[in-house]
């Protein structure tokens, strides 16, 4: 039996469906408990909204990647799979070697049309089994994390908070390297662009106090042209 | 107090049961697969998948979790963790919003604004690859069309570029501070072959140490 037989049944869209509707749901609840502690800790309606509207922005243009991994997957694995994968847990890079790994464990290899079902149940169990490893460590490693971090708190808050300050410049100079200076004659040509962009509407920020706003939009204009230098130099 | 203690301890009750659910329905899919169409794989030969996968993604754990504790918080750590993309997704768009807001990072305020923004991200996320799903036929040609290639090739240097600005330019000292981790994180990047998540750790302890000798510099000439 081919796994084309198998792997666009209606019942695994409706187990894939209702665990995504779970996801959003946590995030619901969260999100209504956080807007109410938000309030409760003194910040203003407007600031809380704006946390909402710029986590929809920032995020919008770096999951359209993520639809092209799903259109090329799609015909290798089905639909449900790839859309579970790449909603949860799963990243671009990581699904399409999850699902090679298990089926060359059975010496079969993913192509289109030439393997079997029992390579697709193979694939399944890889792609989420050993992809939740992650949720079982958020949830019993987050906390201890966490709580060191308050054990500090109480016993110099200006000390944590130079801390978290160094934390963030240091997470900032990784994924400068990581992200773009790591291959410069690609990558980092497009995040130097994006960076001087960036650059240039804080320092015009800094000088005209009528440009305050621009820090809302800053991101998503340093992407956009970045992401459209790269259209014309690659 | 009690109240701020209180919602702290709810924020890991709920991230940790709704984490293990979620898990157990996660797991559930293959099972169920397995026994509705009774093909069960052979574990003996599949067992090397499994760590492949999980050793694949295991440097990143302890040092994501350690590293951005402080910017994130335990409440939008829990949710990115459930649809991953941590580092190209979910803490940008923390970071974004904690500097729109001028937020001072490892606050209250941060860690609640946190589970805001990355709750946002998730949902636009999992709401456009689901749209994504429904309307790929017309989709597709737009998404892949070769003159778009390399803007979606680069989305994600394009988004770290502008971050990294707003994040690191807020005065002289501060950039020269970034430029220390940066130096470590470049030297390991070309003359070692250490994996980048444990220079990320290096470069953010480094970063921290000096944060710290700093603010103790401050307090010794206010003294």
């Amino acid at each position: 039996m081919s796994y084309t037989e198998i792997c666009n049944d209606s019942w695994i869209f409706i187990w894939v469906g209702i665990l995504l509707l779970a996801v959003i749901l946590q995030c619901v609840v969260f999100m209504r408990k956080a807007w109410k502690h938000a309030l409760e800790i003194g910040l203003k309606p407007e600031q809380i909204k704006k946390a909402l509207t710029t986590g929809i922005t920032i995020s919008i243009m770096p999951t359209l990647p993520v639809l092209l991994v799903l259109f090329s997957l799609t015909p290798l694995l089905g639909i449900p799979l790839p859309w579970l994968r790449l909603s949860v847990i799963g990243s671009a890079y990581y699904e399409t070697y999850a699902a090679s790994t298990a089926l060359a464990c059975i010496g079969e290899t993913l192509q289109l049309n030439g393997y079997s079902a029992e390579g697709w149940i193979s694939a399944l169990w890889v792609m989420t089994v050993g992809g939740s490893a992650c949720i079982l460590w958020s949830s019993f490693a987050i906390k201890p994390v966490s709580m060191i971090y308050e054990k500090a708190e109480k016993i110099n808050i200006k000390l944590v908070l130079a801390v978290g300050s160094g934390c963030l410049v240091g997470i900032m100079a990784y994924v400068s390297v990581s992200y773009g200076l790591s291959a410069i004659s690609t990558k980092g040509v497009v995040f130097g662009i994006s960076f001087l962009v960036g650059a240039i509407m804080v320092y015009i920020q800094s000088k005209i106090p009528k440009a305050k706003g621009l820090s809302d939009y800053l991101m998503t204009i340093s992407m956009l042209v970045a992401m459209a230098a790269a259209c014309v130099i690659f | 107090m009690k109240q701020q203690s209180n919602y702290h301890s709810w924020v890991h009750k709920f991230g940790i049961s709704t984490s293990l659910l979620l898990l157990v329905a996660m797991i559930g899919l293959p099972v169920a697969a397995s026994t509705i169409y009774n093909i069960w794989p052979d574990f003996k030969l599949l067992w090397p998948g499994f760590v492949a996968v999980v050793l694949f993604m295991a440097p990143y754990l302890p040092s994501e979790t350690i590293g951005y504790m402080s910017v994130m918080g335990p409440g939008a750590l829990y949710m990115s963790y459930i649809t991953g993309n941590v580092t190209n997704l979910r803490m940008p768009a923390t970071i974004g919003t904690i500097n729109a807001l001028g937020i001072e990072p490892n606050t209250d305020e941060c860690h609640t604004l946190a589970i805001i923004a990355c709750g946002a991200s998730v949902i636009t996320s999992v709401v456009i690859v689901a749209l994504g799903v429904v309307i790929s036929a017309p989709l597709a040609p737009i998404i892949q069309a070769e003159v778009l290639q390399p803007a979606f090739d680069y989305v994600v240097p394009a988004l770290f570029g502008g971050l990294v600005a707003q994040t690191v330019i807020k005065g002289k000292k501060q950039f020269l501070y970034y430029l220390i981790p940066l130096a470590i994180c470049l030297f390991f990047c070309y003359c070692t072959k250490v994996n980048s998540a444990y220079y990320m750790l290096i470069a953010i302890a480094v970063s921290a140490v000096v944060s710290v000798l700093d603010y103790k510099h401050g307090e010794k000439k206010e003294a």
